[in-house]
Protein backbone atom coordinates (compact mmCIF):
# COMPACT_ATOMS: atom_id res chain seq x y z
CA UNK A 1 0.00 0.00 0.00
CA UNK A 2 0.88 3.66 -0.69
CA UNK A 3 1.96 5.33 2.67
CA UNK A 4 -1.33 7.11 2.56
CA UNK A 5 -3.34 4.27 2.51
CA UNK A 6 -1.25 2.88 5.17
CA UNK A 7 0.15 5.40 7.71
CA UNK A 8 -4.16 6.93 8.77
CA UNK A 9 -5.17 3.16 9.58
CA UNK A 10 -1.72 2.52 11.49
CA UNK A 11 -2.73 5.45 13.69
CA UNK A 12 -6.23 4.69 14.12
CA UNK A 13 -5.55 1.07 15.45
CA UNK A 14 -2.59 2.65 18.03
CA UNK A 15 -5.27 5.01 19.21
CA UNK A 16 -8.36 2.63 19.55
CA UNK A 17 -6.08 -0.37 20.15
CA UNK A 18 -7.62 -1.97 17.27
CA UNK A 19 -4.59 -4.70 15.83
CA UNK A 20 -3.14 -3.84 12.50
CA UNK A 21 -2.57 -6.77 10.36
CA UNK A 22 -1.38 -6.27 6.51
CA UNK A 23 -1.70 -8.78 3.18
CA UNK A 24 1.53 -10.48 1.99
CA UNK A 25 2.85 -9.60 -0.72
CA UNK A 26 4.53 -12.39 -3.08
CA UNK A 27 7.94 -12.19 -4.55
CA UNK A 28 7.01 -9.98 -7.13
CA UNK A 29 5.46 -7.51 -4.77
CA UNK A 30 1.48 -8.51 -5.77
CA UNK A 31 -1.25 -8.84 -3.30
CA UNK A 32 -1.79 -12.31 -2.29
CA UNK A 33 -5.21 -12.02 -2.04
CA UNK A 34 -5.34 -15.66 -1.54
CA UNK A 35 -4.39 -15.13 1.65
CA UNK A 36 -6.87 -12.69 2.80
CA UNK A 37 -9.57 -15.18 3.89
CA UNK A 38 -7.02 -16.67 6.90
CA UNK A 39 -6.57 -12.69 7.98
CA UNK A 40 -9.90 -12.21 8.29
CA UNK A 41 -12.84 -13.39 10.86
CA UNK A 42 -16.41 -11.66 12.73
CA UNK A 43 -13.63 -9.33 14.44
CA UNK A 44 -12.46 -7.62 11.41
CA UNK A 45 -13.51 -4.22 11.04
CA UNK A 46 -11.67 -2.65 7.98
CA UNK A 47 -10.53 -4.01 4.93
CA UNK A 48 -7.99 -1.52 3.20
CA UNK A 49 -6.88 -2.05 0.20
CA UNK A 50 -5.42 -0.56 -3.18
CA UNK A 51 -6.87 -1.08 -6.99
CA UNK A 52 -3.79 -0.74 -8.54
CA UNK A 53 -0.42 -0.51 -7.03
CA UNK A 54 1.95 2.63 -7.61
CA UNK A 55 4.80 0.11 -7.23
CA UNK A 56 3.87 -2.78 -8.86
CA UNK A 57 1.41 -1.79 -11.34
CA UNK A 58 -0.59 -4.94 -10.07
CA UNK A 59 -4.39 -4.77 -9.98
CA UNK A 60 -6.48 -5.85 -7.50
CA UNK A 61 -9.37 -8.25 -8.04
CA UNK A 62 -12.13 -6.09 -5.81
CA UNK A 63 -14.47 -9.15 -6.66
CA UNK A 64 -12.70 -11.94 -4.67
CA UNK A 65 -11.94 -9.08 -2.38
CA UNK A 66 -15.69 -8.07 -1.82
CA UNK A 67 -16.69 -11.57 -1.77
CA UNK A 68 -14.13 -12.66 1.11
CA UNK A 69 -15.47 -9.26 2.76
CA UNK A 70 -18.95 -9.50 3.07
CA UNK A 71 -19.47 -12.15 5.32
CA UNK A 72 -17.40 -10.84 8.20
CA UNK A 73 -19.45 -7.85 7.70
CA UNK A 74 -16.28 -5.68 7.30
CA UNK A 75 -16.14 -2.26 5.47
CA UNK A 76 -14.54 -2.50 2.42
CA UNK A 77 -12.21 1.06 1.86
CA UNK A 78 -10.51 0.76 -2.07
CA UNK A 79 -7.34 3.34 -3.08
CA UNK A 80 -7.93 4.05 -6.22
CA UNK A 81 -5.54 6.70 -6.49
CA UNK A 82 -3.61 4.54 -9.45
CA UNK A 83 -6.28 3.25 -10.74
CA UNK A 84 -8.96 6.03 -11.89
CA UNK A 85 -7.12 7.79 -14.34
CA UNK A 86 -6.81 4.43 -16.26
CA UNK A 87 -10.40 4.00 -16.29
CA UNK A 88 -13.48 4.54 -16.97
CA UNK A 89 -14.66 2.75 -13.04
CA UNK A 90 -17.95 2.26 -12.57
CA UNK A 91 -17.77 2.28 -8.86
CA UNK A 92 -21.29 1.50 -7.76
CA UNK A 93 -20.35 -2.48 -9.01
CA UNK A 94 -16.97 -2.90 -7.33
CA UNK A 95 -18.52 -4.14 -4.13
CA UNK A 96 -16.66 -1.55 -2.13
CA UNK A 97 -18.28 0.72 0.66
CA UNK A 98 -15.63 3.54 0.15
CA UNK A 99 -13.90 4.58 -2.66
CA UNK A 100 -10.90 7.10 -2.63
CA UNK A 101 -8.62 8.73 -5.72
CA UNK A 102 -6.26 11.59 -6.32
CA UNK A 103 -7.18 14.95 -8.11
CA UNK A 104 -3.69 15.06 -9.42
CA UNK A 105 -3.31 11.43 -10.52
CA UNK A 106 -6.37 12.12 -12.99
CA UNK A 107 -4.41 15.46 -14.74
CA UNK A 108 -6.18 17.16 -12.59
CA UNK A 109 -5.11 20.25 -9.91
CA UNK A 110 -3.66 18.96 -6.18
CA UNK A 111 -5.09 19.26 -2.85
CA UNK A 112 -8.04 17.79 -3.78
CA UNK A 113 -9.81 14.53 -4.54
CA UNK A 114 -12.90 12.42 -4.66
CA UNK A 115 -14.46 9.94 -2.02
CA UNK A 116 -16.87 8.27 -2.96
CA UNK A 117 -19.17 6.11 -0.48
CA UNK A 118 -22.19 3.72 -0.98
CA UNK A 119 -25.19 4.81 0.43
CA UNK A 120 -25.50 3.09 3.73
CA UNK A 121 -22.24 3.22 4.52
CA UNK A 122 -21.76 6.97 3.50
CA UNK A 123 -24.80 7.11 5.67
CA UNK A 124 -23.03 5.16 9.11
CA UNK A 125 -20.14 7.76 9.01
CA UNK A 126 -20.07 10.68 11.57
CA UNK A 127 -18.71 14.39 10.34
CA UNK A 128 -15.38 14.18 11.41
CA UNK A 129 -15.12 17.94 11.30
CA UNK A 130 -17.32 20.45 11.85
CA UNK A 131 -17.40 24.05 10.41
CA UNK A 132 -19.71 26.13 8.26
CA UNK A 133 -21.56 24.84 5.45
CA UNK A 134 -22.52 21.33 7.02
CA UNK A 135 -25.02 22.02 9.84
CA UNK A 136 -28.66 21.85 9.56
CA UNK A 137 -29.04 23.79 12.67
CA UNK A 138 -26.90 25.07 15.58
CA UNK A 139 -28.20 26.52 19.02
CA UNK A 140 -26.21 27.14 22.30
CA UNK A 141 -27.90 23.62 23.20
CA UNK A 142 -27.20 21.26 20.42
CA UNK A 143 -26.39 20.94 17.02
CA UNK A 144 -27.13 18.87 13.96
CA UNK A 145 -25.87 18.37 10.65
CA UNK A 146 -26.50 17.52 7.44
CA UNK A 147 -26.51 13.89 5.47
CA UNK A 148 -24.91 11.88 3.48
CA UNK A 149 -21.58 13.47 1.91
CA UNK A 150 -22.33 17.57 3.12
CA UNK A 151 -22.22 16.27 7.10
CA UNK A 152 -18.35 15.71 5.68
CA UNK A 153 -17.56 19.16 4.02
CA UNK A 154 -16.84 21.17 6.95
CA UNK A 155 -15.48 24.96 5.67
CA UNK A 156 -15.01 26.31 2.32
CA UNK A 157 -14.54 23.81 -0.17
CA UNK A 158 -11.33 24.45 -2.64
CA UNK A 159 -13.38 25.71 -5.06
CA UNK A 160 -11.33 26.17 -7.65
CA UNK A 161 -9.58 22.69 -7.04
CA UNK A 162 -12.85 20.73 -7.19
CA UNK A 163 -14.01 22.97 -10.50
CA UNK A 164 -10.39 21.88 -12.09
CA UNK A 165 -10.89 17.95 -11.04
CA UNK A 166 -14.49 18.03 -12.43
CA UNK A 167 -13.13 19.61 -15.44
CA UNK A 168 -10.29 16.97 -16.12
CA UNK A 169 -12.44 14.02 -15.16
CA UNK A 170 -14.69 15.24 -17.67
CA UNK A 171 -11.67 15.27 -20.22
CA UNK A 172 -10.61 12.11 -19.44
CA UNK A 173 -14.44 10.72 -19.67
CA UNK A 174 -14.35 12.22 -23.53
CA UNK A 175 -11.35 10.31 -24.49
CA UNK A 176 -11.42 7.30 -26.44
CA UNK A 177 -11.20 4.88 -23.68
CA UNK A 178 -10.81 1.60 -25.52
CA UNK A 179 -8.21 3.54 -27.67
CA UNK A 180 -6.13 4.56 -24.32
CA UNK A 181 -6.42 1.36 -22.70
CA UNK A 182 -5.60 -0.47 -25.76
CA UNK A 183 -2.31 2.05 -26.16
CA UNK A 184 -1.29 1.65 -22.69
CA UNK A 185 -1.27 -1.56 -22.78
CA UNK A 186 0.69 -2.41 -26.20
CA UNK A 187 3.49 0.40 -24.64
CA UNK A 188 3.60 -1.11 -21.19
CA UNK A 189 3.91 -4.78 -23.10
CA UNK A 190 6.50 -3.50 -25.53
CA UNK A 191 8.77 -2.07 -21.90
CA UNK A 192 8.09 -4.77 -19.87
CA UNK A 193 9.34 -7.63 -23.21
CA UNK A 194 12.43 -5.53 -23.76
CA UNK A 195 13.32 -5.32 -19.87
CA UNK A 196 12.37 -8.53 -19.07
CA UNK A 197 15.14 -9.64 -21.98
CA UNK A 198 18.09 -7.64 -19.92
CA UNK A 199 20.53 -8.59 -18.19
CA UNK A 200 20.22 -7.71 -14.40
CA UNK A 201 16.54 -6.45 -14.43
CA UNK A 202 14.53 -7.69 -11.63
CA UNK A 203 11.08 -6.75 -12.65
CA UNK A 204 8.03 -6.18 -10.09
CA UNK A 205 4.72 -6.79 -10.62
CA UNK A 206 3.02 -9.02 -12.90
CA UNK A 207 4.51 -10.98 -16.09
CA UNK A 208 4.38 -9.57 -19.27
CA UNK A 209 1.13 -10.53 -21.20
CA UNK A 210 -0.62 -10.20 -17.42
CA UNK A 211 -3.18 -8.01 -16.43
CA UNK A 212 -1.41 -4.70 -15.24
CA UNK A 213 -1.41 -1.01 -14.85
CA UNK A 214 0.53 0.95 -17.54
CA UNK A 215 3.50 1.35 -15.03
CA UNK A 216 6.62 -0.81 -14.92
CA UNK A 217 9.07 -0.60 -11.60
CA UNK A 218 12.10 -2.45 -12.04
CA UNK A 219 15.85 -2.81 -10.28
CA UNK A 220 19.03 -2.42 -11.73
CA UNK A 221 21.75 -4.74 -11.03
CA UNK A 222 24.53 -2.48 -9.84
CA UNK A 223 22.51 0.65 -10.46
CA UNK A 224 20.95 3.02 -8.29
CA UNK A 225 17.00 3.88 -9.00
CA UNK A 226 18.35 7.40 -8.04
CA UNK A 227 21.40 7.62 -10.01
CA UNK A 228 19.28 5.98 -13.49
CA UNK A 229 16.49 8.91 -12.75
CA UNK A 230 19.19 11.91 -12.66
CA UNK A 231 20.99 10.21 -16.37
CA UNK A 232 17.91 9.78 -17.74
CA UNK A 233 16.90 12.70 -16.80
CA UNK A 234 19.41 14.39 -19.04
CA UNK A 235 17.62 12.84 -21.83
CA UNK A 236 14.37 13.97 -21.61
CA UNK A 237 13.11 10.85 -20.06
CA UNK A 238 11.45 11.31 -16.78
CA UNK A 239 10.98 8.23 -14.34
CA UNK A 240 10.64 8.42 -10.61
CA UNK A 241 13.91 6.51 -8.38
CA UNK A 242 13.13 5.51 -5.08
CA UNK A 243 10.28 3.80 -2.53
CA UNK A 244 7.53 5.14 -4.08
CA UNK A 245 6.06 6.13 -0.40
CA UNK A 246 5.85 2.20 0.10
CA UNK A 247 8.30 1.59 2.59
CA UNK A 248 6.93 -1.79 3.78
CA UNK A 249 6.28 -3.11 0.40
CA UNK A 250 10.25 -2.19 -0.32
CA UNK A 251 11.10 -3.81 2.98
CA UNK A 252 9.05 -7.02 2.07
CA UNK A 253 10.85 -7.69 -1.38
CA UNK A 254 14.32 -6.91 0.56
CA UNK A 255 14.66 -3.41 -1.47
CA UNK A 256 15.16 0.33 -1.07
CA UNK A 257 14.10 1.63 -3.88
CA UNK A 258 13.25 0.74 -7.65
CA UNK A 259 12.87 2.99 -10.59
CA UNK A 260 9.21 3.53 -12.35
CA UNK A 261 8.42 4.36 -15.33
CA UNK A 262 4.53 5.29 -15.52
CA UNK A 263 3.24 5.31 -19.06
CA UNK A 264 -0.16 7.47 -19.59
CA UNK A 265 -2.19 8.27 -22.47
CA UNK A 266 0.40 11.19 -24.24
CA UNK A 267 2.55 8.38 -24.37
CA UNK A 268 3.89 6.94 -27.51
CA UNK A 269 6.14 4.13 -29.24
CA UNK A 270 8.85 7.08 -29.50
CA UNK A 271 8.94 7.49 -25.36
CA UNK A 272 8.99 4.04 -24.93
CA UNK A 273 12.63 3.72 -27.57
CA UNK A 274 14.00 7.11 -25.80
CA UNK A 275 13.65 5.06 -22.22
CA UNK A 276 15.06 1.85 -23.32
CA UNK A 277 18.12 3.91 -25.12
CA UNK A 278 18.26 6.05 -22.09
CA UNK A 279 19.22 3.06 -19.80
CA UNK A 280 21.99 2.30 -22.20
CA UNK A 281 23.20 5.48 -21.83
CA UNK A 282 22.84 5.39 -17.70
CA UNK A 283 24.56 1.88 -17.61
CA UNK A 284 27.48 3.15 -19.68
CA UNK A 285 27.73 5.91 -17.48
CA UNK A 286 27.74 4.89 -14.16
CA UNK A 287 29.93 1.12 -15.65
CA UNK B 1 25.42 17.69 -17.67
CA UNK B 2 25.49 14.58 -15.10
CA UNK B 3 28.94 13.57 -16.33
CA UNK B 4 30.54 15.88 -13.59
CA UNK B 5 28.69 13.84 -10.94
CA UNK B 6 29.45 10.72 -12.34
CA UNK B 7 33.00 11.47 -12.82
CA UNK B 8 36.22 8.61 -12.81
CA UNK B 9 37.36 9.58 -9.53
CA UNK B 10 34.08 9.73 -7.78
CA UNK B 11 33.00 6.24 -9.54
CA UNK B 12 36.59 4.61 -8.54
CA UNK B 13 35.22 5.49 -4.47
CA UNK B 14 32.19 4.36 -5.01
CA UNK B 15 33.53 0.83 -6.11
CA UNK B 16 36.47 1.13 -3.25
CA UNK B 17 35.88 -2.42 -1.37
CA UNK B 18 34.48 -0.68 1.86
CA UNK B 19 37.37 -2.40 4.20
CA UNK B 20 34.73 -3.62 7.07
CA UNK B 21 31.12 -3.85 6.80
CA UNK B 22 30.76 -4.00 10.51
CA UNK B 23 32.65 -3.49 13.92
CA UNK B 24 31.47 -6.32 16.17
CA UNK B 25 31.20 -4.58 19.83
CA UNK B 26 31.20 -1.60 17.98
CA UNK B 27 30.38 1.57 20.45
CA UNK B 28 27.68 3.44 18.38
CA UNK B 29 25.69 1.89 15.60
CA UNK B 30 24.06 4.43 13.30
CA UNK B 31 21.20 3.36 10.91
CA UNK B 32 19.91 6.31 8.40
CA UNK B 33 17.62 6.83 5.97
CA UNK B 34 16.85 9.08 3.07
CA UNK B 35 12.88 8.67 2.56
CA UNK B 36 13.18 10.77 -0.69
CA UNK B 37 15.54 8.06 -3.01
CA UNK B 38 15.51 4.79 -0.13
CA UNK B 39 19.27 5.63 0.68
CA UNK B 40 20.08 4.01 3.62
CA UNK B 41 23.12 4.20 6.08
CA UNK B 42 24.43 2.26 8.39
CA UNK B 43 27.89 3.07 10.67
CA UNK B 44 29.70 1.18 13.32
CA UNK B 45 32.21 2.94 15.32
CA UNK B 46 34.79 2.30 17.75
CA UNK B 47 35.58 5.27 19.80
CA UNK B 48 38.68 5.82 22.27
CA UNK B 49 39.91 8.47 23.80
CA UNK B 50 37.60 10.96 22.17
CA UNK B 51 38.69 10.02 18.82
CA UNK B 52 37.07 7.46 16.32
CA UNK B 53 39.57 4.67 16.36
CA UNK B 54 37.67 2.56 13.89
CA UNK B 55 34.32 2.79 11.41
CA UNK B 56 32.98 0.43 9.26
CA UNK B 57 29.70 0.68 7.11
CA UNK B 58 26.99 -0.40 5.11
CA UNK B 59 25.14 1.41 2.37
CA UNK B 60 22.48 0.76 0.65
CA UNK B 61 22.12 3.57 -1.76
CA UNK B 62 23.68 5.42 -4.89
CA UNK B 63 26.55 6.13 -6.47
CA UNK B 64 27.50 9.36 -4.74
CA UNK B 65 25.78 7.90 -1.36
CA UNK B 66 28.95 5.23 -1.30
CA UNK B 67 31.40 7.68 -2.74
CA UNK B 68 30.97 9.46 0.22
CA UNK B 69 30.63 6.78 2.75
CA UNK B 70 33.96 5.15 1.58
CA UNK B 71 35.33 8.74 1.42
CA UNK B 72 34.54 9.01 5.14
CA UNK B 73 36.31 5.78 6.22
CA UNK B 74 39.66 6.43 4.63
CA UNK B 75 39.51 10.04 6.42
CA UNK B 76 38.10 8.93 9.75
CA UNK B 77 40.24 6.59 11.63
CA UNK B 78 41.80 9.07 14.62
CA UNK B 79 39.67 11.90 13.78
CA UNK B 80 38.59 13.56 17.52
CA UNK B 81 34.45 13.83 17.55
CA UNK B 82 34.87 17.44 18.65
CA UNK B 83 36.14 17.57 14.35
CA UNK B 84 33.14 16.04 13.32
CA UNK B 85 30.91 18.99 13.56
CA UNK B 86 33.25 21.32 11.58
CA UNK B 87 33.55 18.24 8.39
CA UNK B 88 29.94 17.77 8.40
CA UNK B 89 29.45 21.80 8.26
CA UNK B 90 32.12 21.83 5.42
CA UNK B 91 30.62 19.05 3.74
CA UNK B 92 27.26 21.43 3.41
CA UNK B 93 28.80 24.63 2.69
CA UNK B 94 30.80 22.98 0.23
CA UNK B 95 27.31 21.48 -1.94
CA UNK B 96 25.78 25.29 -0.99
CA UNK B 97 28.65 25.85 -3.17
CA UNK B 98 30.94 27.15 -0.62
CA UNK B 99 34.66 27.58 0.84
CA UNK B 100 37.61 25.46 -0.12
CA UNK B 101 37.11 21.86 1.78
CA UNK B 102 41.31 22.06 2.13
CA UNK B 103 39.47 23.87 5.53
CA UNK B 104 39.64 20.76 6.91
CA UNK B 105 42.87 18.91 7.28
CA UNK B 106 42.82 15.78 5.42
CA UNK B 107 39.16 16.01 4.26
CA UNK B 108 40.95 18.09 1.09
CA UNK B 109 39.05 14.73 -0.85
CA UNK B 110 35.68 16.19 -0.22
CA UNK B 111 36.48 18.95 -3.26
CA UNK B 112 35.01 15.35 -5.09
CA UNK B 113 31.61 16.22 -4.26
CA UNK B 114 31.74 19.80 -5.61
CA UNK B 115 29.56 19.63 -8.72
CA UNK B 116 26.77 18.30 -6.67
CA UNK B 117 26.47 21.73 -5.62
CA UNK B 118 24.39 22.03 -9.19
CA UNK B 119 22.29 19.50 -8.30
CA UNK B 120 20.08 19.86 -5.17
CA UNK B 121 18.25 16.77 -5.20
CA UNK B 122 21.34 14.70 -4.66
CA UNK B 123 22.88 16.82 -1.68
CA UNK B 124 21.27 14.72 0.77
CA UNK B 125 23.04 11.72 -0.83
CA UNK B 126 26.40 12.90 -0.19
CA UNK B 127 25.44 14.57 3.49
CA UNK B 128 23.62 11.13 4.56
CA UNK B 129 26.95 9.51 5.54
CA UNK B 130 28.19 12.34 7.23
CA UNK B 131 24.72 12.95 9.31
CA UNK B 132 25.58 9.34 10.87
CA UNK B 133 29.05 10.72 11.87
CA UNK B 134 27.29 13.43 13.57
CA UNK B 135 24.97 10.85 15.41
CA UNK B 136 27.65 9.05 16.42
CA UNK B 137 29.29 11.95 18.07
CA UNK B 138 25.81 12.64 19.48
CA UNK B 139 24.96 9.29 21.06
CA UNK B 140 28.36 8.89 22.73
CA UNK B 141 28.10 12.57 24.42
CA UNK B 142 24.73 11.44 25.63
CA UNK B 143 26.21 7.86 26.84
CA UNK B 144 28.56 9.60 29.06
CA UNK B 145 25.95 12.15 30.18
Amino acid sequence: EHHSAFLPWQRICKRTGAMFRTIPVDTRGCIEVDALGALMNDRTRILVITHASNVTGAITDLSIVSALTRPCGAILVVDGAQMAQHGPIDVKSLGVDFYALSGHKCYGPTGVGVLWGAGASLARLPAYSVGGGMVERVTVEASSFQHSNLKLEAGTPPIGQAIGLGIALEWLMEQDQEAKQHQEKYLVDKLLQALWERPGVRLLGPEPGQERLPLCSFDLENCHPHDISQLLDEKAVAVRGGDHCAQPLMNALGLTATTRASLALFNDESDVDALLNGLDYAIGELA
Amino acid sequence: MSSALYQAEIKRLARLECPRYSLPDSDHSITLDNPLCGDRVTMDFHIQDGRISAQAHRVRGCLLCRASANLIAGAIPGTPLSDLGAIKDCAVKLLQGGPDPSLVSGWEALALFQPVANYKSRHECVLLPFRALISAAEQHRNSKG
